[in-house]
């Protein structure tokens, strides 16, 4: 009788262990940014660096879920459109990145048009953000997603297929401001930054106290938001 | 016999349920503060503060807002930064406001000026003292947070006004609100 029971406690015991273990994983589950991963387009046939996944959402993979190196605080592609519709990629241009408590950052996009802040570089952004890119500034703001594609989503075939009102060449949409867009010529110099990649794609520089709105930030409260 | 008896048990339950499903005197109409003051003053400036496309301008957020500078309404063809904010994404946007907590918005709509307010998980949510995925948003007092608790507490159209155009001049692209009407 005495064994019986404590057969019976081991067994409730290894059981229940057996449940936590296979549960541990899947609190970090996140099933919508997940999705997001398991539907990118294969990776670019150089490997990842800091020119794949032009116009792809950096920080679904590059943050603390998925973990790629490294982890990023905002990241995205500056683009600048053809005549003929196409989109070609904007090298050594400064992208300014405001928060709400008067914080700013800049990056320099490299020869993919992309650009990210690190997160260790920027680790308290006050959201909501605010952008501006060489000449041009956002009208909106950043509520909370640190990956511009999640905004500025590129046209698809399939979003062709089923949306009407996207674009198929900057992908706006009703759902997408479509891709970041500048014009190379209206650049001023002072919003041009290095022309070699390498060096480039790394630089960012911050500054407090100023910014859109002044110093104080240009929401008055500063969120606290932020995670994507 | 009893094969008879359990059928016109189950007919009858089935006639009882029904009956309660649709009994239109127990409808219960709802209010919300003035539509004219929302849509002309608080909606530009909510669509731009909490309607961006990561936040509540997105399809598959609660509290969903349609705008000029967010998501555009499906039955419409208009494309995110295009064309102004239409009467139908407006509407779209009161109703959505209005419907988060009916009873307690309709309370707080009954009772003009009254404290109730603050207890809205509209309000509590945008100050950060409800769990709220974009964080604080209005400090109380602050001018987007006077102009939504001014509105809800149906205060004075100029006022509420005063407060939402103040709030929409520290953003990137701001607008003109319309005058509001004389007293």
């Amino acid at each position: 009788m005495v064994r019986g029971k404590f057969v019976s406690r081991t067994t409730w015991l290894a059981l229940a262990g057996l449940v936590m273990a296979a549960g541990w994983p899947a609190c970090d589950y996140d099933p919508v940014i997940q999705e997001a991963i398991e539907d990118l387009p294969p990776e670019d046939p150089d490997g990842p660096s800091e020119f794949h996944r032009a116009g792809q959402s950096c920080v679904d993979c590059h943050s603390a879920y998925y973990g790629a190196d490294p982890d990023l605080a905002i990241g995205g592609t500056v683009y600048e459109q053809q005549s003929n519709g196409s989109l070609d990629p904007v090298e050594g241009v400064f992208v300014t990145i405001f928060d709400s408590a008067g914080a700013s950052q800049k990056a320099c996009t490299n020869s993919a048009g992309n650009f990210f802040v690190r997160l260790e570089d920027w680790e308290d952004a006050k959201f909501p953000l605010a952008v501006q890119v060489g000449n041009r500034y956002m009208r909106s703001l950043i509520g909370r997603d640190r990956s511009c594609a999640g905004c500025h989503e590129l046209a698809t075939q399939t979003k062709v297929n089923i949306d009407p009102t996207v674009d198929p060449s900057t992908g706006q949409s009703r759902t997408s401001a479509g891709a970041i867009l500048v014009e190379r010529s209206t650049i001023p110099i002072e919003e041009q930054c290095g022309l070699n990649p390498a060096s480039a794609s790394s630089s960012t520089t911050t500054s407090t106290g100023s910014g859109m709105g002044g110093s104080g930030g240009m929401m008055g409260s500063g969120g606290s938001g932020g995670g994507s | 016999m009893k094969k008879l008896a359990c059928l016109g048990l189950i007919l009858g339950a089935g006639f009882v349920s029904g009956g309660c499903i649709d009994e239109p005197e127990r409808r219960i109409d709802f209010a919300c503060a003035d539509r004219e003051v929302f849509v002309n003053f608080v909606s530009p400036m909510m669509e731009r503060r909490c309607g961006t496309l990561d936040c509540h301008g997105h399809d598959q957020r609660p509290m969903r807002l349609f705008g000029e500078l967010g998501l555009r309404h499906p039955q419409e063809l208009n494309q995110t930064g295009g064309d102004s904010t239409t009467a139908r994404e407006l509407d779209a946007n009161y109703r959505s406001v209005c419907s988060i907590e009916p009873e307690k918005t309709t309370n707080v709509a009954l009772d003009p000026g009254g404290q109730s307010v603050n207890k809205l998980y509209l309000v509590r949510k945008a100050r950060g003292q409800e769990r709220h995925k974009g964080g604080k948003v209005f400090d109380p007092f602050d001018d987007a947070d006077r102009c939504v608790v001014g509105w809800l507490r149906s205060d004075n159209p100029r006022a509420i006004r005063e407060a939402c155009q103040a709030a929409l001049n520290k953003l990137p692209d701001t607008v003109e609100l319309p005058e509001a009407p004389a007293p």
